[in-house]
């Protein structure tokens, strides 16, 4: 009787523990469109932490969380009343807020605490292994970042955005093929670029060098483009369901939900794009199993599958249409790199030179 | 592109700004016109008698001296005209005819001298008052080579409102000719015909079907590029034609502005940026081929789409196909200048025409400065292409020349900022001065240094480029149908 009543026990607690997950999906997903619907004050601080949180199952506070993140705003504070700059604009303290938090995650600091001792903090590092989260969907998470002071070019802009914005200040992400970084307004410059995985301000020449931006990609303003905060939130929807994806994948309603609700406010967002024209794909492929077909051609005879197949075609050429190049992980890295070999050629010489620092007297 | 370094005027409002505040003195200073002297200004209120000069004044009440009437004093004072009046009128009424005849005429030509400095001194004050005055309008200067730029601008006023054809070769000769009236459209237009027939030559010898826009483009672009020989039945020879090189000597014109020119092109073999695109486009308008004019910082050339509907870019200074990814290589392009399409899209032809306009503009600055005329070029090119970021460029000259012109003014004639401040008309133009540079920053203007403009076109040379180039000839090539 006992095994019994444990087995029951098991298969009603992992039972109730997948619909527990879809809950907590639901839940995450009602408050980020909550969001995007104006109901509840818009924060990408918030939204992030809520994708994240769904992804471990409930189980990260957003109180410690957040502790996190005001205590390393206040070490920003501290590093901007440490030096000054060398920018005579009328944005200046903006400028200053910019600096620090670049600082902050790229350089080694040292702060005082009284005469004898003094605290150091460690720039955030490029985590080279498994930089897209192929295998650990948690490595795009600026919670591992958090933990781990190492990140990808997901996380540390995400960082870097909420940090300027718990400062009051202004970032921008802005999406390249398979990357997101940062740019911001200085009124000296203009926009400018700032890329946290390589510790740089690169010009737009390098981003369009990665070869895989075609033309007609930035003047769709696919690639290249700030993102509102609306749209900024849309991203974050994405990545709930891509993380939802790895869990349950055959809930394909969750998904098919959250690509659209993100296209309404980002139509031009590629990953959502490609999620959806996923998603039909995968429906698609649903049938043929359940057919048993094995080209696509045999189960045309059934409407519905062929108005999938139809709308699956159109929805994968319109992404080429819009511009967008599928660039292998090989290519990636060697762009990334790229960067820091030539540093010369694509450094933007004007905002390096303005974000120098001198050391108070 | 066809800018000269002196129009480069980047979004730098706060210089502007600097400018304008800085001279103008802080001191509240006391108004331009000299206050009235006694000396200069009779006191009309005390001398009823009207005469003119100190003396009058000085002297005391004329009523006064009604109390001495009938006295024996025999005071004539000969100095002083006024008191001939009153002597005449009121103390010598006995006085002989002559002697009153005589009186008479001193009194004439007393007031004669008195009218004469009346008139001086109301001119005094009217130029005090007109000193004062502000000019909102840029000074100008009636030059008789002007009107050959006003005749031009309103045949391209006639283009591109539809009252004529759009002609990029009429639009090409007006400019040159604006600028320099040597030249003659029927012998301009008899060296292009000279060259279209070679091109007809060669199409006719590479069995080009007149109809494929490929095998014509490409047939342009061997001319410009490469040797051609074709025999002509008609004069009964072997013609051959060299490629059209790059002239790397004052590639922006600063010494010479015709270095830019079509005409100088044709005459030599060699040009630049902006005559070689524009050849080639006056070259396709003439065969019926189809080909866009496309920019790049202080660049332009030549784009086209195959039978796919792929864009290729013709880098005409190097003879090369050119990637987009070259066009980007130079490293001035910012992604805002490619979504507000002023870089890198392809230009209409409407909107060539009003690139011609903008030239115009430009070459009547390097003639005769900015004046109401630049306006009006760019009022039009604004209202037919109002992306042009030349235009804009030129309006934002425009507008800093006059603002400044303004504040010059204000600064030499030392009046106080109150005044500038509260004067609309100088706010206006300042604020237009404003928003013409902020408008060039929005669309994502970047300009390039010389030195890095013609490293960047000769970077064009490199392997992979070349390959890229000749595979992209080859893939052309074969799409060109033949009869």
């Amino acid at each position: 009787m006992r095994p019994i009543v444990l087995f029951l026990f098991l298969f009603v607690s992992f039972g109730s523990f997948a619909q527990e997950q879809k809950i907590i999906y639901e839940r995450a997903f009602t408050e980020l469109k909550g969001m995007l619907e104006d109901s509840i004050p818009t924060s990408f601080k918030r939204a992030v932490f809520v994708t994240e949180d769904a992804y471990r199952e409930n189980s990260l506070s957003y109180s410690i969380f957040n502790s996190k993140i005001t205590f390393l705003t206040d070490l920003c504070r501290k590093i901007s009343r440490q030096g000054n700059l060398i920018y005579d604009e009328s944005d200046k303290d903006e400028i200053k807020k910019y600096a620090a938090v670049f600082r902050l995650m790229t350089d080694t600091v040292q702060f005082l605490i009284d005469n004898t001792r003094y605290f150091v903090t460690q720039p955030y590092e490029y985590d080279f292994e498994d930089f897209w989260g192929e295998k650990d969907w948690s490595k795009m998470f600026v919670s591992k970042l958090l933990e781990t002071n190492r990140g990808n070019c997901h996380s540390l802009p995400f960082l870097y955005k909420i940090l300027v914005e718990e400062l009051g200040g202004k970032a921008y992400l802005s999406m390249a093929p398979n990357h997101t970084y940062i740019k911001q307004w200085s009124k000296k410059t203009g926009w400018y670029n700032t890329e946290l995985t390589s510790h740089y301000f690169p010009i737009d020449a390098w981003i369009m060098a990665s070869g895989y931006i075609h033309l007609s990609a930035v003047q769709n303003r696919i690639y290249m483009d700030t993102l509102s905060e609306k749209q900024s939130i849309a991203v974050c929807l994405v990545d709930l369901a891509k993380g939802f994806e790895r869990k349950a994948k055959d809930d394909l309603d969750f998904i098919a939900n959250c690509s659209d609700l993100a296209l309404k406010y980002y139509p031009k967002y590629t990953n959502a794009l490609i999620l959806k024209a996923e998603t039909t794909k995968r429906r698609f492929e649903k049938i043929m199993e359940k057919t048993g077909a094995t080209y696509p051609a045999q189960v045309f005879d059934r409407p519905d599958a062929k108005a999938l197949f139809g709308s699956m075609e159109h929805q994968y050429s319109s992404i080429h249409e819009l511009g967008f190049r599928t660039m292998p992980k090989e290519m990636y890295i060697n762009w990334l790199i790229e960067l820091k070999r030539n540093k010369k050629k694509y450094g933007n010489k004007e905002i390096i030179s303005n974000l120098k620092s001198t050391p108070n007297k | 592109m066809l800018l000269t370094k002196q129009n480069a005027f980047l979004g730098t409002a706060f210089i502007l700004c600097c400018g304008i505040i800085a001279p103008i003195p802080i001191s509240g200073q006391v108004p331009v016109f000299r206050e009235p002297m006694s000396s200069q200004f009779p006191d009309y209120s005390k001398t009823a008698g009207t005469m003119s000069s100190s003396t009058v004044i000085n002297n005391a009440n004329p009523l006064g001296d009604f109390t001495t009437f009938g006295s024996s004093k025999p005071a004539y004072p000969t100095i002083n005209p006024s008191a001939w009046i009153i002597e005449k009128y009121y103390r010598n009424p006995n006085a002989s005819p002559e002697e009153q005849r005589r009186l008479a005429d001193e009194d004439l030509r007393a007031y004669e001298v008195q009218k004469k400095q009346q008139e001086e001194l109301s001119r005094d004050i009217n130029e005090a008052f007109k000193e004062y005055e502000i000019h909102y309008e840029l000074p100008t200067h009636s030059s008789p080579n002007k009107k050959y730029f006003y005749q031009a601008f309103e045949e391209f006023r006639q283009m591109l409102s539809g009252a004529k054809p759009l002609d990029i070769k009429r639009a090409v000769f007006l400019q040159e000719h604006s600028f320099d009236t040597t030249l003659q459209y029927q012998g301009f237009d008899r060296q292009l015909q000279q060259i279209v027939s070679v091109i007809g030559l060669k199409m006719k010898q590479d069995r080009i079907l007149p109809t494929d826009n490929v095998g014509k483009i490409m047939i342009l672009f061997k001319y410009m590029a490469d040797t051609i020989k074709v025999y002509s039945p008609h004069q009964e020879k072997n013609i051959t034609t060299y490629p059209k090189t790059y002239d790397f000597d004052d590639f922006w014109g600063k010494v010479d502005y015709r270095k830019m020119f079509v005409s100088k092109l044709i005459r030599t073999g060699s040009g630049q940026c902006h005559s070689l695109p524009l050849l080639f486009l006056i070259l396709s308008q003439e065969i019926k081929a189809e080909a866009y004019l496309s920019f790049a910082p202080n660049h332009s050339f030549i784009k086209f789409t195959d039978k796919r509907g792929t864009w290729h870019n013709i880098e005409l200074t190097n003879g090369m196909m050119a990637s987009d990814h070259f066009m980007v290589e130079s490293g001035f392009i910012k992604a805002e200048a490619i979504q507000s399409r002023i870089f890198l899209s392809p230009v209409s032809r409407k909107e060539t025409i009003v690139q011609c306009l903008n030239d115009l503009a430009l070459s009547y600055v390097k003639k005769y400065g900015y004046d109401s005329f630049v306006k009006r070029c760019t009022d039009l090119a604004l209202a037919y292409y109002p992306n042009s970021i030349t235009a804009h460029q030129i309006n934002a000259n425009y507008f800093k020349t006059l603002s400044n012109f303004v504040v010059y003014q204000y600064s030499v004639k030392k009046i106080n900022k109150a005044q500038f401040n509260g004067d609309q008309q100088a706010q206006t133009i300042i604020t237009s001065a404003k928003g013409a540079a902020k408008k060039i920053e929005n669309l994502g203007y970047s300009e390039m240094p010389a030195e890095a403009y013609e490293a960047w076109l000769k970077s064009i040379q490199r392997e992979s480029y070349k390959q890229q180039s000749s595979k992209e000839i080859k893939l052309l090539g074969g799409m060109i149908e033949k009869r």
